[in-house]
């Protein structure tokens, strides 16, 4: 869909991590007999989890003695096919899978392609038409009885994907070797965190962060691109503009405009229509560092209103609080571009910047202030209910201010 | 009335179900999604005889389900086999308090019926063994389950799924996915094979446990619960602790051959503990972060992730589980339980009469009924 190229994971291409290193810390930690609990990176869209995690499968640990990874990859890698010991979800199979309503029988033809591809890669296919339940019999007793093997299972893009294929890849491959010593899983994903099961893989885990590129890290991945990429690269310095955000360094690097930025991080919602009503939405609420429902009518209201979009701004001021939340946050939600943290809805970060960085363009600014002054009208409405110097109204008068003085 | 308000709230927030609804653990089908990573898990799964002492409502039986579906989960690759050992289910009487040998007897079985339960789960575990190992554990399966015989529990996997099975026999595995026929068929099939059973003896034990620890298993955690089950137990709690201490003064011996012992005790029971040497002692105390993030968990699943607080459907109140928290009458998960459904339901009901965003009257309200009914159900009134 991007005017703009974004090249295919290449082992040249990647760009060191900080967290990669930890990461090959905690896998030489379990080579030499300490078990580690399950890691988790929680990290927004273009952040290079997905790299990450083909570096580690492809580069870090391919043809190391005694360590096998297994590579899952919930999200179709740009222009990659599965090699051995990998298994991605197609996106056709994601989209059939998120539109039938009778989702066990996909969910086990999935898994009997995973299990069955990972059994033959791993050579321990013995049987003919063999069930679900041989082939993930097959798999876990071929890392239970290798303990002299680490297993690396990096599961990618888990937290996007659908609950009842991550219930059932649960269930017949991740809990029964969560606690095997020679397992390490390494799960990625954005947006709202899966509640596993196994205690093992939700409470005993760690978090890394996966952060943004340092500037000079940001020009080493374009000069990278420049040389091996095999994409025209028109600028080299896009860091202010991009924050680091490797996704983004990318396409700045090819000229592209913020709006450009935009539209790709929100090209995982394939129809077009509904990513224009989804992105009208989030330039509606991006003003607010974080929202709540209450906020959802007065904040698109100003929107439609500004836009000249009367129609839109009664019709979402018309609806109750549960349609609003159907018709508004919850597809917002489904597309993991937003998720409940700290007290509030929020963003996918990256988005956010770029979002803000997109209205305060001149053309859009008289649209932000207009968005500014209806989080004031709100915060100044929510202050009136709690008594005078009370913590709440004080709060909230601060929140009010802070948008004033935004706009002078 | 009372029914469709409570599903007009339900709807209004978001939420699948009632997360609130069950205040007994052992009724709560999603007891699993709902834990916290609460430190006692972490020091009850270690591979080591515990001691757990807690009030009522303080999460024991929420503990030990958390354990037994944990190692059912990981079944055949998680160190330990969960043996469920319900006192009350298996002595009715305390008086006289049962025999160290009927102790041994019980677990073999439940032992045994859990081994059962989680193989028909997981056939292709037993079917991946040799002949002669397949041999020697159906000959072992059969000594140990004879009243009712391993057949009766193979006639009823034969008609049925395994979740018939350990809904009736052990709901630690009840949540588990059912194998496909063929293997359930050929495990049944491979169990039915004619073997003298072995006579009843203490080596037993040894001898399971060598079984199970070549099915890959590291340990057998004996689950034990319900002590505070027994009629008078509070009352007597000399007697309770009678009939445990056959089997906890044992605690050192069991676990030389591998069977762990977890004992999940009545706070009563304290001033008896056994040898605190045999036992890392746990307290089942709860802070007031965790009992918020009690609550937090159980709207999280309940809303399928969309949010954790009820701050989210009102205009501008915040920190509303922490207010829960601070008026509960014992900081206890089942209090905090009781007191957020009490929410709900006081939502539900002026909800009905218009307005949809949860607000400060309700909480009042709420917290007003919880005071006065200490959890009696206000709307059923």
């Amino acid at each position: 869909m991007s005017a703009f190229a974004i090249p295919a994971y290449q082992p040249d291409l990647f760009c060191d991590r900080p967290t990669l290193n930890t990461i090959k810390e905690i896998i030489n930690q379990v080579q030499s007999g300490s078990p580690h609990c399950p890691i988790v990176i929680q990290a927004g869209r273009g952040s290079g989890k997905t790299w990450l995690c083909l570096h580690l499968q492809r580069s870090e640990l391919q043809g190391k003695e005694k360590i096998t990874p297994l590579l899952i990859g919930l999200q179709q890698p740009v222009n990659l096919q599965a090699e051995k010991n990998e298994w991605f979800l197609s996106n056709e199979a994601a989209q059939e899978l998120s539109q039938t309503p009778e989702k066990a029988a996909t969910v086990e033809i999935l898994l009997n392609d995973l299990l069955g591809k990972f059994a033959q890669d791993l050579g321990v296919w013995v049987g003919e038409q063999p069930t679900l339940g041989e082939r993930s019999a097959w798999v876990i007793n071929a890392l239970q009885r290798t303990p002299d093997t680490t297993w690396v299972i990096l599961v990618d893009s888990a937290f996007e994907s659908d609950w009842a294929l991550l219930d059932g890849l649960e269930k017949r491959l991740l809990a029964p070797v969560v606690t095997l010593p020679n397992v390490l899983i390494l799960i990625t994903g954005r947006g709202k965190p899966y509640p596993w099961q196994s205690p093992y893989l939700r409470t005993q885990i760690q978090m890394l962060s996966l952060d943004p590129l340092k500037e000079d890290e940001t020009k080493e991945q374009i000069e990278k691109f420049l040389n091996k990429g095999g994409i025209r690269i028109v600028k080299r310095s896009v860091f202010k503009q991009s924050q680091g955000h490797p996704l983004a360094n990318i396409l700045l690097a090819q000229d592209a405009k913020i709006n450009d930025v935009i539209e790709e991080l929100l090209a995982i919602i394939p129809e077009e229509q509904e990513r224009q009503q989804i992105r009208e939405f989030l330039e509606a609420l991006c003003p607010l560092d974080s929202f709540v429902e209450g906020h959802l009518k007065p904040m698109l209201k100003a929107y439609y209103e500004y836009r000249q979009r009367p129609e839109d701004a009664q019709r979402y001021e018309r609806l109750g609080r549960s349609e609003l939340r159907q018709q508004v946050l919850d597809r917002m939600i489904a597309h993991s571009l937003v998720h409940w943290q700290d007290g509030g809805y929020q963003m996918d970060p990256y988005l956010l910047a770029y979002l803000r960085l997109y209205l305060s363009s001149e053309e859009n600014h008289p649209m932000l202030e207009a968005l500014r002054q209806a989080a004031q009208s709100v915060y100044v409405n929510w202050a009136k209910q709690f008594p005078k110097g009370s913590n709440d109204e004080r709060y909230y008068l601060e929140q009010a201010q802070k948008f004033a003085q935004a706009n002078q | 009335m009372f029914d469709s308000s409570l599903r007009y709230a339900l709807t209004a927030f978001g939420f699948q179900f009632n997360p609130f609804e069950h205040l007994e653990a052992s009724q709560d089908p999603r007891l699993g999604e709902y834990l916290i990573g609460h430190e006692a898990l972490e020091l009850v799964s270690k591979p080591q005889a515990a001691q757990v002492f807690a009030l009522p409502g303080a999460g024991k039986t929420a503990l030990r389900i958390a354990v037994g579906r944990a190692c059912a989960l990981a079944f055949g690759g998680q160190p330990a086999l969960p043996v469920s050992y319900n006192l009350p289910e298996l002595f009715p009487q305390l008086n006289p308090p049962p025999a160290p040998d009927a102790h041994t007897a019980a677990i073999l079985r439940r032992a045994a019926l859990s081994l059962l339960i989680g193989l028909s789960f997981r056939p292709e575990l037993f079917l991946s063994r040799s002949p002669s190992e397949q041999n020697a554990l159906t000959r072992l399966l059969r000594s140990l389950l004879r009243t009712p015989p391993l057949e009766y529990y193979l006639g009823m996997l034969r008609n049925a799924d395994p979740r018939r099975l350990a809904e009736r026999f052990d709901r630690t595995y009840a949540f588990l996915t059912p194998p496909a026929p063929r293997p359930l068929t050929a495990l049944c099939q491979q169990l039915s094979a004619a073997s003298t059973p072995l006579p009843f003896s203490p080596d037993l034990r040894r001898i399971f446990f060598e079984q199970v620890q070549a099915l890959g298993f590291k340990a057998i955690f004996i689950l034990l619960d319900g002590a505070d089950g027994f009629a008078g137990s509070v009352e007597a709690p000399d007697q309770v602790a009678e009939a445990l201490q056959p089997l906890l003064r044992e605690a050192a011996d069991w676990a030389s051959q591998g069977w762990v012992i977890k004992a999940f005790l009545p706070m009563e029971l304290r001033p008896y503990q056994s040898d605190s040497t045999a036992f890392q002692t746990i307290a089942l105390d709860w802070q007031d972060d965790e009992l918020i993030r009690v609550l937090q968990r159980r709207i999280y699943i309940a809303s399928q992730g969309q949010t954790e607080t009820f701050d989210a459907f009102c205009d501008g109140l915040r920190g509303i589980e922490t207010g829960l928290v601070g008026h509960l009458l014992r900081p206890l998960p089942r209090e905090a339980i009781c007191l957020a459904n009490t929410l709900l339901h006081t939502f539900a009901e002026r909800a009905g009469r218009g307005g949809e965003a949860l607000c400060s009257a309700d909480i009042e309200q709420a917290i007003q009924r919880y005071s006065i009914s200490l959890g009696i159900p206000v709307l059923q009134a």
